[in-house]
Formats: C-alpha cells, sequence, structure tokens
C-alpha cells in the first residue's frame, strides 16, 4: 500500500498546479489553431504538444524537463539554447527561396530595412518597461517577425526570457492574417491598394550565383553578428542556385529544415513551464511584441507610401507590409488584401521582393544588437 | 527585470534612442548597399560572361535552356500519338 501511495504522490495528477492547467489548455489551444485555423501549422502544433509535454510535472529527483541537466529533453533543448537550430533553420530557407523577386527590383530591399522599425522602437519600449538593455535587445527583435532569428538572439542576450520570446514570436507570426490587414487597410487609400506593378524582369542564373556571396560579404562584413544566420542562409542558395548542387539543396529544403523544425518546435513549447513561463514579464513581452507587429507593418507601409513620393512607376504600398518578414506568410496576406479590392491584381511576387529581405534585415539586425549589447 | 518601474530614464540609462537610431541606420545601410550591388548584378554578370562564358560553366545551366523547347515538342508528340490512338 506504500509503495502504491508513494507511487500516487509521484503522479501529475498530484502534483498538477493551475499554472501547470492553463499551460496545458494554451498548448490545446495552439494545436486547435494550427489544424482548423491553418495558422503556422508546422509551428504550432510542435510547440502546441510540447507546451502539454513541458508542463506535465516532473517527478522530484528525475531529470525529465528541459532544465534538467541530463534529462533527454535537455539535449534537444540545447539546440535552442546554444542558438545551433535557427542557422540550421536558414539553410533550409535559402535552399527554398528564390531571390528572383527581389533581384528584379532591388529598392524594394528598402522595405523590408524600414520595417525592421519595429525592433527598434520595441527595444525602446522594453527599456522603458524596466527591462535590462540585453533584455530589450532580445525582446526588440519579436519586432523582426522571424521566429528563428529571434530565438538566436534571446539564446545570446536574454536566455531566461527565451520561451517566451520565442511563443510570443511565433504566436504573432501565425496571426499575421489577423494583426496585419486591418493596419494595412486604415494606412492606405482605396486607390493606392488599387495600384498595379509591372511585372518583374527576367533575372539570368549567372545573377542568382553571384548575388549570395556578395550579399553574404555586405552583410558579414557590416554585421559580424548575424554571420551565422546569413552565412547559412546564402549558402543554402548558393547550393540551390549553382546547379551543382541541388542533393544537398534538396537535403537542405526537406530533410534538414524539417527535422529542426520539429525539435526547435517541440523543444521551445516543452521549455513553457509555467513556473517560468507564466509570469508578468511573459505578459509583457507578449504585449511588446504585440506592439512590435504593428510598428513593423505601419512602418513598411509608410515606408512605401514616402517611396511613391519620388518614385515614377508608383509601387502598391501594401507591400511595404512584406517587409515584416513572416515569410511567406505576409506577403500572402498582401495578395489577400490585394485581391480584395481588385481580384486580377497579382502582386505576390512584389511582396515577396520586402518579404526576403526583412528576413535578411532581421537578421543584420540581430547581429547588430547581439555585437552591441551581448559584448 | 526585478520589480516594475515604468520610467523615462531607463530608456535614457540604457542610451535607448541613440541605440535604436544607429541599430536602424546600419540596418539601413546594410540593405542599402544590398540593394546597390543587386542593382549592379546585371553589370556584374555581364563581365564575368566575358571571363567565363555561361557555356563553359561547369553546370551548363544556362547552355541547357534550349532543352526546353525540345522536350515540349516530344510531350506534344506523345499526347498527339495518345490521342489519335485512344480508340
Amino acid at each position: 500500500m506504500d509503495i502504491l501511495l508513494h507511487f500516487l504522490n509521484t503522479t501529475g495528477f498530484a502534483q498538477m498546479t493551475l499554472g501547470n492547467l492553463t499551460m496545458i489548455v494554451i498548448g490545446i489551444f495552439f494545436i486547435a489553431l494550427a489544424i482548423i485555423k491553418d495558422y503556422e501549422p508546422l509551428l504550432l502544433l510542435p510547440i502546441g504538444f510540447g507546451a502539454i509535454v513541458g508542463n506535465i510535472p516532473s517527478v522530484a529527483g528525475m531529470p525529465l524537463s528541459v532544465y534538467d541537466e541530463g534529462s533527454v529533453l535537455s539535449y534537444i533543448y540545447f539546440g535552442v539554447s546554444q542558438g545551433v537550430f535557427p542557422p540550421l533553420i536558414f539553410l533550409g530557407i535559402g535552399a527554398m527561396t528564390d531571390f528572383s523577386c527581389m533581384l528584379s527590383n532591388p529598392k524594394l530591399v528598402l522595405l523590408g530595412a524600414a520595417a525592421q522599425m519595429g525592433i527598434f522602437i520595441t527595444l525602446v519600449g522594453a527599456l522603458y518597461l524596466g527591462f535590462s538593455p540585453a533584455e530589450a535587445g532580445a525582446i526588440g527583435i519579436i519586432g523582426g517577425a522571424d521566429g528563428p532569428t529571434a530565438i538566436f538572439l534571446a539564446s545570446k542576450l536574454a536566455p531566461h526570457l527565451l520561451g517566451a520570446i520565442a511563443i510570443a514570436a511565433y504566436s504573432y507570426m501565425a496571426l499575421v492574417p489577423v494583426i496585419q490587414p486591418p493596419i494595412m487597410k486604415l494606412l492606405t487609400t482605396k486607390k493606392e491598394r488599387l495600384i498595379r506593378m509591372a511585372s518583374p524582369r527576367q533575372v539570368t542564373t549567372r545573377e542568382k550565383i553571384l548575388f549570395p556571396v556578395g550579399a553574404f560579404m555586405i552583410t558579414g562584413l557590416i554585421a559580424p553578428g548575424s554571420l551565422a544566420l546569413v552565412g547559412m542562409l546564402f549558402l543554402g542558395n548558393l547550393l540551390k542556385e549553382s546547379g551543382v548542387t541541388e542533393r544537398l539543396a534538396e537535403t537542405a529544403r526537406t530533410s534538414i529544415i524539417d527535422s529542426v523544425t520539429i525539435l526547435l518546435g517541440f523543444s521551445v513549447g516543452a521549455s513553457t513551464q509555467a513556473q517560468t513561463f507564466l509570469t508578468p514579464d511573459s505578459m509583457l513581452i507578449f504585449g511588446l511584441g504585440a506592439a512590435s507587429f504593428c510598428v513593423a507593418t505601419a512602418s513598411g507601409l509608410l515606408f512605401a507610401k514616402l517611396m511613391n513620393l519620388f518614385l515614377k512607376d508608383k509601387i502598391n504600398p501594401l507591400i511595404g507590409a512584406a517587409g515584416v518578414s513572416a515569410i511567406p506568410d505576409s506577403a500572402r496576406v498582401v495578395q489577400m488584401v490585394v485581391r480584395q479590392e481588385d481580384p486580377h491584381n497579382f502582386l505576390l511576387m512584389h511582396a515577396m521582393a520586402p518579404n526576403v529581405a526583412g528576413v535578411l534585415g532581421s537578421a543584420v539586425g540581430a547581429g547588430v544588437l547581439w555585437s552591441v549589447l551581448g559584448m | 527585470m526585478q520589480e516594475m518601474v515604468f520610467s523615462w530614464q531607463h530608456v535614457v540609462d540604457g542610451n535607448g534612442v541613440a541605440l535604436s537610431i544607429t541599430g536602424m541606420s546600419i540596418v539601413f545601410v546594410a540593405l542599402l548597399l544590398v540593394s546597390i550591388f543587386i542593382a549592379m548584378l546585371p553589370k556584374i554578370a555581364g563581365v564575368c560572361n566575358k571571363i567565363i562564358p555561361p557555356a563553359a560553366h561547369h553546370s551548363g545551366v544556362e547552355a541547357a535552356a534550349p532543352a526546353g523547347p525540345v522536350e515540349a515538342e516530344i510531350v506534344a508528340a506523345a499526347v498527339a500519338y495518345l490521342h489519335k490512338n485512344k480508340s
């Protein structure tokens, strides 16, 4: 009987707290969002399930959670806590990204830069709320709307906030179709939303091969802190475009990115134990994250409108919203909003230009913040 | 974060405004340079083509471009054959 009672005391039922239950419900909500609403299912499903796993109370003395030294989950979480997974994700993104849209219209790259305003304004907001400069930098990167970049920088600058930052970044990325359209409609006129853009020019294979090498040299030399991210991004792209490493490119954009996405999503989810996650800091991070997405979207849109003051061939300002990265969802959202106004206007390829530039911009921003705040 | 005290003094102490303006400027300069590099790419590619003609490229990607129409003709011929003999 004693053995049975002892065993019952070690079960999750006996040690379950209200916080754990809340996080389990949130995990189930994420899974429901992924399956029912199709919001970023590749990420929200593993994160949601990870949150359930991470909130089953551990048994004292048994290394089970991601935070217990020697536990199986801690080894998987190593890829997150040491920033190993994000560059591998970038390798896959590079191998599946066609930069043609950006190469055919280089001025659209600036929209990807403008949308990074969300990072730096959020940084000021986080400082105002009392976070340390390093914590503020890690929170600000949520505005880059790039999950891997957010995890990478948080692991370097504020590992104790990693779970909240990662969940906030991925949650808002999933909610791009909900967050962005009202801001897009608020900041543009119907006439602007109806602007059509000329078809992108044909880009040669030579240009596609030269681009990753040159762009990496520029960004890597300016912000060495972004070497791991942009290096892997452009390596993946060179594997794709070179034409001689198709097998490697195929592996990077399928097996590698899929495996890492599962491990990253699951271990980030498992790191959201109620005891470390349900804190006032996390609530502030979620608030700041939402604000940063809105600021980033508005910055991209307003900069596109500013550019139109000087351009002969006007650009549709809606594509500025795609500068927030969240690849490729924000570009899809642009197309969705554009088609509500004019079903025959196809801007997806144009929107992909600031979208991929945004990925580059947020990686450079992370590199800058790491260099300045991590030293 | 130890305690929640909202104050602009934190921003001043952390050089928040200067940090933001500097960071934003660096990102902008980096992407502006990338943009200029992209604008110059057709010329750079043209110079490269003179030094190493595309046909001499190991992968022969661009040299292989004419293969498309030939494949299309084969497919068209196959479809025509199947259509003719479907009964």
